[in-house]
């Protein structure tokens, strides 16, 4: 299944392109998508699309939930 | 160290033995599932159902749907008719806007067709419109049902430029669900009307429209109760992992599955059996349909106040059943002391990637010179299948 993980524009580029990360990870994916999109915001990335944003508050939840998500599995 | 977030999206590598320049088997691992149970587990149930959308990307309406209908069914909840037309239309909503995706960027993307981000955008902003005209601020999402207040002249003219972004943007102005042959998919295709019929002419000029076709036997009616007592028992967790029927059967859920009794499907698998034109034909087909459903939903919408009170809840235990846009989705879960006990959720991608399903059997013969081919069409075949699988893929040679 797909899970919905915030990644963080980090730099926005010509064309409706973006950098984003994850983990650490930078990728460069299209913001074609989405409205207006502005470093510092949280996306949701499917197949180097963002599909939609989410607000910070949002996203800092979201990633909370997944940080338990890893936790637990990792004690599992 | 910890490993990254990422990791927790399960990867399914798939392993293909090539002889004679045609692929022999696919060995497919069933891959790990994300640890939903210890997020969940000790919180309370209407917290727990308001939580899971936030987790998935792709098909969030759909795992709302079946979580609402697990803790109903453990609370003994009857629901009323104007919420499950709501949960239907915001369903099958999900369904056109994911559909619409498919066809706009992942398929044109996969096949070397240009994709139509613009067309994609506008689809997945209207969709995203409706629930708002029905239920301010998610109020619909809680066990029972929520507060609804359906605003009918807003909805009908959402409803119709739905209908017109549908045809207009995906349909090439022809509602491929009146097709009855396959010849007439091909027509409509040649005519390159926008990224999804260049989609389906490439699958039929590049002779890939027979790519995935397998036997597997495709998921009608499927017992619920079997269903339950499977993820119930100890070993739900392996059968929500590598999924078969009662018989000890695989199945193929997802578009192909709920349309397989359409003509132009019918005529597609006389003349290619059930490969990439029937699963991408059947995609469209459920484009109408599911406009045609919401269309039949919204009328049942009526205002409906309910008490602000959670739902108490005791000991219990419920499968909750919606079909998401790439397929049937189950959730199951058990209740002490109104409290979530345990949770197991059932994707699609577990019943089409099982090691010996559809995705297996239908690279099964399949013509690859090299590795580049090889990996191409099991990208292909697998993207069709469900577009929710990071696939990593490898070649051996016999």
């Amino acid at each position: 299944m797909c899970l919905a993980m915030p990644a963080r524009v980090v730099e926005m580029k010509d064309d409706d392109q973006a950098v984003v990360e994850l983990d650490g990870v930078r990728k460069e994916i299209s913001v074609a998508l989405i409205e207006a999109p502005q470093v510092g915001d949280y996306v949701i990335v499917h197949v180097g699309y963002a599909l939609s944003r989410l607000d910070p508050d949002e996203a800092a939840k979201t990633l909370a939930l997944f940080a338990e998500m890893q936790a637990a599995g990792a004690a599992a | 160290m910890t490993a990254p977030a990422t990791a927790l999206e399960g990867v399914l590598r798939a392993r293909l033995c090539v002889e004679g320049g045609m692929i022999k088997s696919a060995q497919v691992a069933p891959r790990p599932t994300p640890p939903i149970k210890p997020l969940l587990k000790g919180r309370k149930l209407a917290d727990a159902v308001r939580l899971l959308p936030r987790l998935f990307s792709l098909c969030g309406m759909a795992q709302t749907v079946a979580a609402l209908g697990a803790a109903e069914m453990a609370l003994a909840l009857p629901v009323s008719a104007a919420q499950a037309a709501a949960r239907l239309s915001f369903t099958l909503a999900e369904t056109v806007q994911e559909h619409a995706t498919r066809l706009l960027l992942d398929a044109p993307l996969a096949l070397g067709e240009a994709p139509d981000a613009q067309a994609a955008k506008t689809i997945r902003r209207h969709v995203a419109g409706l629930a708002p005209l029905v239920s301010a601020n998610d109020a619909w999402v809680k066990p029972g049902g929520g507060q609804l207040d359906p605003d009918r002249k807003e909805l009908a003219e959402w409803l119709e430029t739905l209908r017109r972004l549908v045809l207009t943007h995906l349909m090439a102005g022809s509602d491929v669900a009146g097709f009855a042959k396959a010849s007439e998919l091909e027509r409509w295709a040649k005519k390159g009307g926008g990224a999804a019929a260049r989609c389906m002419a490439r699958i039929f000029q590049d002779q890939q429209a027979s790519l995935g076709a397998n036997a597997t036997f495709l998921m009608g009616r499927l017992d619920s109760e079997f269903v339950r007592s499977a993820l119930a028992c100890d070993g739900g967790l392996d059968f929500a992992r590598a999924p078969q029927n009662a018989g000890g059967f695989c199945l193929e859920t997802g578009p192909l599955s709920r349309q397989y009794e359409n003509p132009l499907i019918k005529d597609l698998h006389r003349q290619y059996g059930y490969g990439l034109a029937a699963r991408y034909a059947a995609r469209l087909i459920e484009l109408s349909h599911a406009v045609t459903g919401i269309a039949l939903s919204l009328p049942l919408l009526e205002a409906e106040r309910v008490s602000a009170d959670n739902p108490a809840g005791g000991d219990g235990e419920g499968l909750g059943v919606a079909e998401a846009a790439r397929g049937r989705l189950f959730h199951w879960l058990r209740l002490r002391d109104g409290l979530v006990d345990d949770y197991r959720l059932l994707a699609p991608t577990e019943w089409n990637f099982h090691p010996d399903g559809a995705f297996a059997q239908g690279l099964k013969a399949v013509a690859a010179k090299d590795d580049e081919v090889a990996i191409r069409a099991a990208k292909l075949h697998g993207l069709a299948l469900d577009p929710c699988v990071l696939l990593e893929i490898e070649v051996d040679y016999a």
